[in-house]
């Protein structure tokens, strides 16, 4: 369907040419000044003809309709017409042109009244922007895929054919990609009968056939990086892909080769010259394209307009077809042969003639051409202008791991600048234009790549085909004679002319990279495939410069769009990032927990029989702990096995406090800094035995402190004999806690002696029940009574419905994580929210803790005076003062009666609902810390427009001197 | 008594799905019923632990980064220059090698319960493996009875080639849903059953 | 996550010296490792202050720490060339000497 109407096309059409089959030549209208445009190339270097395919949530925006394979069902569109391409009321625009130039945006919109650009912002967008994205979620499937091979050949043309021959002969394993759906590359633009399309079929063939050569068509080489690692964009769309199925539309392809070939060809360049952009002119071998490979007349009466021998050969088979061609070519002086086999078919042939204007509005309809020493211009009439201006090699995948192209003289067009280790070309793209030269090319690349893979077995080159083969000539470009009129495009997406550029260089925007920034030229969806070495041509006559001194610009992937789809892959929805799961999960979907995300788990935030939501349980869990007993998951807890001979020395070093004196059955509380002596983690390390310890890290950094250890072990402390492993995995954990939590333990595990002899706060002991290895870690983090439970991951969910159940006599109940951290809260404990590796020992109140008789990591910086200024925002806990009112994390912390204006001197890191207390309390760092204790400040919360007062005191708001603990 | 359970419990009931074509080209499934242990040297133990392994699992330890050692009821993966991973049918032996290996033979760390085996077998099993790890599947990189550790969704896991279409991979236990949804939605186009094997092989 | 394959970061291959070549996301990269750390206990606060704060930024051959912490989790030397990104050899950590 193509906007509403039915479309017929022919299998192996692309949109473009089953457009052109069926009389339609406008393909839209341009990006700023609305000109009628039509079909300038057959290939991915196509700037006009952009169209929206599919519909909803597929819609695709600014998709090239010249590589658009037609496939039954393709929905498609025209786009930038407003409110349609035929009847475009935004063309009027075209009337003001001349209050259009480059920079015009900006120059107008920007100023002098600040805000105008957002005034006018919205219709410059919809009058002038290219396809609209949707919001609809995208129904089809994008996949990501890994893949290896030796040599990796891009491009299946002749000289991609070629080398992927050569390289699999001498035993390489080969992959061949190629954009189009079809191997041939220019050859498929050749006549469809005759001796060339013979042996494009025997190349093929005799390539396919090879066991070791992995074709894939409708691949696209995106972008070339590090390692010869190079993303390929496959494209399915002619399956008609069922997402249902799990087919994918398109799938992103890391390929990692040890060789690259790059056989990416050469692309045709337009000619500059008045009204260039009129629908019917076409590069010359785009017409041949359509003529030879999709039958398609793309005119009756054609002029072709060329400055090299390229061009002929698109005129002499259009000839052939029976339409009428004079060819007019820059040059005075043409090879005789090239001139006498085009006479032969009937051309016309004129040297010396340069064209200077297109004529006709929504059609081409005639050129005028001057020529050569003389001042008569002469008026030809035409349905259908075929332009060369040159080939460029197409060298952006050879320059995406940064090697510049070099300017050649002799072909007028940059080719690569070498090629990285095991990295060659072959072909047209290292300027090998004629086909045997390019052959040759082709067979000493493949050969050459295999040998870098270690291959060498003998291969002899692949024969050329019995045709004529001219060597290439050509003449630099003619700028176009000033005063011919119309405006004469150089970058067609872009709507840049000649014009453009001029300005650009009268304010000095020359160099090529300003050049681009200044007028959009190289920007979009073709990244001016057709336009860049025009613009460097003429910004180097303009500057009276050499190509190579006015540079190129750099290019970078990708090389031609890529969908946000085949990027992200799989990675949508639940699969965005992989979710941990504590191996009680199960258990607590059961007994109807709420789940949040905290980092990559998913954890319980709070239980249904508390209370309905978040705000009303947990206060009803804080109390179920501060009364009798809860059970609550810790599994998230990183844990890591330290054991060895040098298990305690190493312990001693990373941890600010001592270590060394731990005696088995013992756990301890430690702090970690980093090497500048921010805290880096807190936890507990348990000693069970004597070289063997258990260590607990914070559930966010158990990844880092691992980390860390294995770099000090490994890099700097290489003497110590000290194993380290994680068990995370290993062994879930569950905390009891509450006054009744020896009891709970007493009831359902009696084979644990939890008596307070032998088992005493910061006691740790391993006990075995029913063969299952059980530890046991007696320490707080709520302030009450509380054990640390260890047991194997597989056997965390018997023992924690043993627990409830043996004990539910008890009231023990589960307990979520805003319960176990607003307990936390009130015993004044610090958290993540606290430890964000900014804060000191000090700041956090723990100064106290660090031993002065040792070394430990991050002493020596610790004792920065900055680090110990009085001034420091350090730890303090802050009471509510108004029971109508509550604090909030992330509030702003400023002294009473102080403007509310600047950073203040503080924030609110964490909150809670005090049952105990009855009012709101928090932790925050405030600047001087306790020193300012008994003060009252104002927390302001901008986001709400509150200001609620507090009152600064002691962290510890709950059993200051730990009673709870010792019962 | 307590029960031990898989964390795989409720997605092994699922029962599999057609692929594209209507086929299932795969199994998919957990294979139970082993052990897992932890063993390394430190710099003066490499021979006591070479002695204490030969003496209770009837092997050497294992030269190779990348082959896989099997002997008898056990496999032998040399995951670091120092560190070994012994996976055995028989729980006595990992008993036995947590008593043996005192710390001057080296050290030991039971892992079992750290992760879940998943065996991925069938003619799509490369081809689904190449859309889930970054690593060269072809058979000269990978080739039967090797093994390589790598990553799937950024979680560490040991990919073992038992056959030309089997695979295994150890996964960490907390990890183990979210790639098994991974893994079977990668499946999808393929088709597959899902399967659990209470002993290996 | 699937590796964003056009992502503009770069692809380093990394030859582990236990694992072979892998992909850079295989690895953590773990700072300059031509720095040597003061020995443990070094009391001398400048030490510290040059090896945890200042640093060369040099164009070319520069060596760093990368820890395969998917693979064998062995912290690795690596030898890479700033200006072209060119990896060259790696040893681990843990074996004295250069590479
Ligand atoms: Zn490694």
């Amino acid at each position: 369907m193509f906007e509403r109407k039915p479309l017929l096309g022919f299998a192996g059409d692309t949109l473009a040419s089953a457009l052109l089959a069926n009389g339609l030549t406008l393909a839209g209208r341009s990006f700023k000044y609305h000109r009628p445009r039509g079909f300038l190339a057959a290939g991915v270097e196509e700037p006009n003809a952009l169209f929206t395919l599919g519909e909803g949530g597929r819609t695709t925006p600014n998709v090239a309709a010249t590589t658009t394979e037609l496939y039954e069902g393709l929905v498609a569109r025209r786009q930038n017409a407003w409110p349609s391409v035929d009847f475009d009321l935004g063309a009027a625009i075209s009337l003001l042109a001349p209050l259009l130039p480059a920079g015009f945006y900006y120059k107008t919109f920007m100023g002098p009244r600040r805000g105008s650009w957002m005034w006018y912002e919205p219709f410059i967008r919809r009058a002038a922007g290219l396809g609209r994205a949707r919001h609809e979620r995208d129904p089809d499937r994008y996949e990501t895929r890994h893949a290896y091979t030796d040599v990796l050949v891009i491009g299946g043309g002749p000289a991609g054919l070629a080398a992927a021959r050569a390289a699999a002969a001498a035993g390489a394993a080969v992959a061949l990609v190629e954009q189009d759906s079809a191997l041939g590359g220019m050859l498929l633009a050749a006549p469809a009968t005759g001796a060339l399309e013979d042996w494009r079929t025997e190349l093929e063939r005799a390539v396919r056939a090879m066991p070791n050569v992995e074709v894939l068509l409708r691949t696209t080489a995106c972008g070339v990086y590090d390692g010869n690692t190079v993303a390929l964009l496959e494209r399915h769309d002619h399956e008609r892909p069922d997402a249902g199925l799990g087919k994918a539309r398109e799938v992103a392809v890391t390929m990692h080769a040890r060789a690259i070939i790059y056989a990416t060809g050469a692309a045709e360049r337009p000619l500059v010259f008045g009204d260039n952009d009129r629908p019917g002119i076409m590069l010359a071998s785009a017409a041949q394209a359509y003529l030879n490979r999709y039958a398609v007349d793309p005119g009756r009466r054609a002029l072709v307009a060329t400055n090299n021998d390229g061009a002929w050969r698109s005129a002499i088979d259009l000839a052939v077809a029976g339409i009428a061609v004079p060819i007019l070519d820059q040059r005075q002086h043409v090879e005789p042969a090239l001139q006498d086999a085009a006479r032969r078919v009937g051309i016309d042939v004129r040297t010396g003639a340069l064209v200077t204007r297109a004529q006709g509005r929504r059609a081409v309809t005639g050129a005028l051409v001057a020529h050569n020493g003389s001042a008569r211009v002469e008026h030809l009439a035409c349905d259908l202008l075929c332009m060369s201006g040159g080939w460029s090699p197409t060298v952006h995948l050879t320059s995406h791991t940064g090697r510049k192209p070099v300017y050649r003289d002799d072909i007028g067009a940059f080719v690569p600048g070498g090629y990285a280790p095991g990295q060659f070309g072959a072909g047209a793209v290292s300027g090998e234009f004629a086909l045997s030269a390019a052959l040759r090319s082709a067979a000493e690349a493949g050969r050459a790549a295999a040998h870098y893979c270690g291959h060498a077995d003998p291969i002899g080159p692949t024969p050329p085909p019995q045709v004529a083969d001219h060597p290439f000539t050509l003449e630099p470009p003619r700028a176009c004679p000033r005063g011919a009129g119309g405006k004469a495009f150089v970058d067609f997406q872009n709507d840049v002319t000649t014009r453009d550029l001029a300005l650009a260089h009268e304010e000095g925007y020359a160099a090529i990279e300003h050049l681009k920034r200044y007028t959009t030229l190289g920007m979009g969806t073709d990244q001016g495939k057709t336009s860049n070495l025009n613009a460097i041509h003429l910004m180097a006559a303009l500057r009276g410069v050499g190509i190579a001194e006015a540079g190129t610009t750099t290019f970078r992937p990708p090389y031609t769009p890529v969908s946000i789809g085949a990027l992200a892959g799989r990675s949508i929805g639940h699969h965005f990032r992989p979710i941990r799961r504590s191996p009680l999960h199960d258990c607590h979907i059961a007994n109807g927990a709420a789940m949040i995300d905290a980092g990559p788990w998913l954890r319980p935030w709070y239980y249904r029989w508390a209370g309905g939501d978040a705000a009303a349980a947990y206060v009803n869990e804080m109390r179920l702990v501060r009364s009798a007993v809860g059970l609550a998951d810790i599994s998230s807890l990183g844990k890591i096995d330290v054991q060895w001979p040098d298990a305690a020395e190493f312990l001693n070093r990373v941890y600010v406090n001592g270590f060394a004196s731990l005696p088995a059955g013992k756990a301890r509380y430690g702090v970690m800094l980093n090497d500048d002596a921010s805290v880096l983690d807190d936890g507990t390390t348990a000693r069970f035995g004597e070289y063997r310890y258990f260590m607990t890290t914070t559930t966010a950094q158990a990844a880092e402190v691992m980390s860390w250890l294995e770099f000090l072990l490994q890099t700097a402390w290489i003497d110590l004999d000290v194993q380290v492993v994680s068990v995370t995995d290993e062994w879930a954990g569950m905390s009891i806690a509450g006054p009744r939590a020896r009891a709970a333990l007493a009831l359902a595990l009696p084979e644990i002696d939890a008596a307070d002899a032998a088992l005493p706060h910061m006691g740790a002991r391993e006990f075995e029940v029913d063969g299952v290895p059980i530890r046991v870690l007696r320490l707080s983090f709520s302030g009450e009574l509380a054990y640390e439970l260890y047991v194997p991951a597989g056997y965390a969910i018997a023992l924690w419905e043993r627990l409830l159940e043996r004990a539910a006599a008890l009231g023990i109940r589960p307990y979520g994580l805003e319960a176990l951290a607003s307990l936390r809260i009130e015993k004044g404990h610090v958290a993540g929210l606290e430890l964000d590796h900014r804060n000191t020992l000090d700041d956090l109140g723990l100064g106290k803790m660090a031993a002065r008789d040792k070394a430990y990591v991050g002493r020596e910086l610790r004792a920065r005076a900055q680090l110990q200024a009085p001034g420091r925002w350090s730890l303090v806990g802050l009471e509510c003062l108004e029971p109508s009112a509550r604090l909030r994390g992330g509030a702003i912390l400023f002294a009473r009666g102080e403007a509310l204006a600047g950073h203040g001197r503080g924030y609110v890191t964490s909150v809670t609902w005090s049952t105990e207390l009855g009012k709101y309390i928090a932790l925050g760092l405030y600047q001087g810390g306790l020193r300012h204790a008994g003060e009252e400040i104002v927390c302001a919360y901008p986001l709400k427009n509150e200001q609620v007062r507090a009152r600064i005191v002691s962290p510890m708001f709950i059993d200051p001197n730990g009673e709870r603990l010792h019962v | 008594m307590f029960e031990r359970r898989s964390p795989l419990a409720p997605q092994l009931a699922g029962g599999g799905r057609d692929g594209a074509d209507g086929r299932r080209s795969m199994r998919i499934g957990e294979a139970r019923g082993w052990h897992l242990i932890q063993i390394g040297a430190h710099r003066r133990s490499g021979a006591a632990l070479a002695a204490a392994v030969g003496r209770l699992c009837g092997c050497a330890l294992p030269s190779s980064p990348r082959i896989v050692t099997a002997c008898g009821a056990h496999r032998l993966y040399r995951i670091a220059a120092d560190q070994y991973w012994i996976v055995t049918h028989d729980a006595a032996v990992t008993a036995a090698l947590a008593r043996a290996i005192t710390p001057d033979v080296g050290a030991s760390t039971a892992l079992t319960h750290a992760r879940v085996r998943l065996v991925i077998e069938g003619a799509a099993a490369t081809a689904l493996l190449a859309r889930i790890v970054p690593i060269d599947l072809r058979s000269a990189a990978l080739p039967v009875g090797s093994f390589a550790q790598t990553g799937v969704q950024h979680a560490c896991v040991l990919l073992e080639r038992s056959d030309a279409q089997r695979y295994e991979l150890y996964v960490l236990r907390t990890y183990a849903v979210s790639t098994w949804e991974w893994i079977l939605d990668s499946a999808m186009p393929y088709g597959y059953d899902v399967h659990v094997a209470q002993t290996e092989q | 996550m699937a590796t964003g394959p056009t992502g503009n970061d770069g692809m380093l291959r990394i030859p582990c010296p236990h694992c072979g070549e892998r992909d850079y996301t295989e690895f953590r990269y773990g700072g300059d490792a031509s720095k040597i750390r003061p020995p443990h206990g070094t009391a001398d606060a400048r030490a510290w202050q040059e090896y945890v704060f200042l640093f060369d930024n040099p164009k070319g051959a520069h060596l760093e720490y990368w820890q395969h912490v998917l693979g064998c989790r062995q912290w690795l030397v690596l030898e890479r060339d700033t200006a072209t990104n060119a990896v060259g050899k790696a040893h681990l950590a843990r074996s004295q000497g250069s590479p």
